[in-house]
């Protein structure tokens, strides 16, 4: 235990310094709690500003020479474990829209589709995608525009969605989000590449969707997605 | 005897890539290859070497490392004991393996059949999955004889010998697999639950030796073969003047104007117009 403390004596060459760095992060690794907390201080005193602390050295490294890339290379057990899941959104909040909706977890139909549920008064999150805790790629919720049950959905004045409002997205765990809407578009579904939309990685994206413009007849549906992203805003 | 290991770790690469349906990466030279790798030989800590330099320390049964994101190329990969000073006195290998550019890989160290510590490199599918699906891939990498999977109660794959693989595509689900030798119904593994990730290839290897009662699963994910759902149909009702929104505040308007509405009122058909 001595050891430890000896990074308050007198400052010395880097070398040295670099060696008691280690005897540090050895210490505080085998549990030594009360130990490591006034020795890693004594590093952050003799070394400055530099040097991270020593609690955020990786791993304890016995041997300082033979720094490799195993450091680098991330090491799991290979156990079967389920997979952890990000908390679901359940809810939608866009005053500007006056818009309140809940939310379900939704897949895939059997034609390939998002599956959205039947009533307007429920949108759909696609579950294979990304939460909002998630903090990357794209949370995708989506709704009709209306039903039978819900002739006008909340989410049908999408449409009028304006660049600037502020949109809340609540999960399962009680967290909000808030987004700002940045883009609202209109596009035939005829051509419409939704890879765009459906991301996992990159900038983090709340995407809304629902039906627009012209209604067509002939497959009972309307010939557009209205299509709303927004950012996340502190 | 190292040269035959070589040969036989090299010979088995091209088998893998000749038997997985040629995945769409012709034009992807200038990516990297990830390579993982697999400890699957029971009891044995060992270290493992990249063209000569220590990768992996203290590597243990049962740990999956990486991926290694590597550029394309020749490697040589040689495993020690975990005490070893370097790789001139491997217990497994040198083993070469060629990796292509965007491909993945899984260098697995395990039994053989008879028992004998090997290394086989796999190639694993990284082709892109339909919207809802995932891929399950199974690997026989124990001391074991040939075994039939269960999946859901019934047998998925049938009389799967160390080292061959087999994949599905199911839609993303958790999955209740079993191994049970093969023609048998008896599991000697399992049934466990194995989550199989939408738009990722599971692999599930079944690992250890039959003889020495150390049979267990492993399991490795490789995701990022999703795509986009082909669309999202969320307006099969026509939402009609008289339904919508602004004709309901238009009612309400008229109502105001007959001194039925209240302020209220006013203000909502307001926002709403």
């Amino acid at each position: 235990m001595d050891r430890c403390h000896t990074p308050r004596g007198p400052r010395r060459s880097i070398p040295l310094l670099l060696v008691a760095a280690l005897t540090l992060s050895g210490c505080a690794a085998s549990g030594q709690g009360a130990a490591a907390e006034p020795a890693e201080s004594a590093v952050n005193d003799s070394r400055g500003s530099e040097v991270p602390p020593a609690s955020q050295t990786p791993g304890p490294s016995p041997q300082a020479g033979t720094a490799s890339i195993s450091d680098a290379v991330p090491v799991q057990s290979a156990e079967l474990a389920s997979i952890e899941q990000a908390p679901a959104p359940v809810r939608v909040i866009y005053p500007g829209i006056d818009a309140e909706i809940s939310v379900l977890a939704h897949g895939v139909s059997d034609d390939g589709q998002m599956d959205i549920p039947d009533d307007a008064a429920e949108a759909a999150w696609y579950q294979y995608g990304r939460a909002p805790a998630d903090g990357t790629g794209t949370t995708v919720i989506a709704a009709h525009a209306g039903s039978t049950h819900t002739p006008v959905g909340p989410l049908y004045l999408l449409h009028e969605a304006q660049p600037g409002e502020e949109i809340t997205v609540e999960d399962e765990s009680g967290e909000e989000y808030l987004y700002a809407v940045t883009e609202v578009e209109q596009q035939d579904k005829d051509d419409l590449d939704f890879a765009p939309y459906f991301t996992r990685d990159g900038d983090h994206h709340l995407v809304l969707i629902t039906c627009g413009g012209q209604w067509n007849p002939d497959r009972s549906s309307y010939n557009d997605n209205i299509i709303v992203t927004a950012t996340p805003i502190d | 005897m190292r040269k035959s290991l070589s040969l036989a770790a090299t010979a088995g690469l091209g088998l893998v890539l000749a038997g997985s349906a040629a995945p769409a990466f012709a034009d992807s030279h200038e990516e990297g290859a990830h390579l993982s790798v697999l400890h699957a030989v029971p009891d044995l800590p060992v270290d493992v070497y990249v063209d000569g330099e220590l990768t992996l320390d203290d590597f243990n049964p049962g740990d999956l490392a990486g991926p290694l994101e590597l550029p394309a190329g020749d490697y040589e990969i040689a495993i020690t004991a975990a005490d070893a000073e370097d790789d001139s006195d491997p217990v497994l290998g040198p083993v070469s393996v060629s990796l292509d550019g965007g491909m993945d890989y899984t260098a697995a160290a395990h039994l053989d059949a008879s028992g004998e510590p090997t290394v086989t490199p796999f190639v694993n599918d990284t082709s892109e999955l339909s919207a809802g699906d995932g891929r399950l891939t199974v690997r026989h990498i124990a001391a074991a004889p040939e075994v039939d999977i269960w999946a859901n109660g019934e047998v998925a794959v049938e009389s799967l010998a160390n080292p061959d693989e087999a994949s599905l595509e199911v839609p993303a689900s958790t999955v209740e697999a079993a191994v049970s030798l093969a023609g048998e119904s008896d599991p000697v593994l399992g049934p466990a639950d194995v989550d199989v990730a939408e738009g990722a290839t599971t692999i599930v290897y079944a690992w250890g030796s039959a003889e020495d009662g150390n049979l267990d699963l492993a399991t490795q994910v490789v995701d990022g073969m999703h795509s986009a759902p082909e669309g999202v149909p969320a307006g099969n009702f026509q939402v009609t003047q008289q339904s919508s929104p602004a004709a309901w505040a238009a009612g309400l308007g008229i109502l105001a104007l007959l001194g039925v509405g209240a302020a209220a009122v006013g203000v909502r058909a307001k926002s709403r117009a």
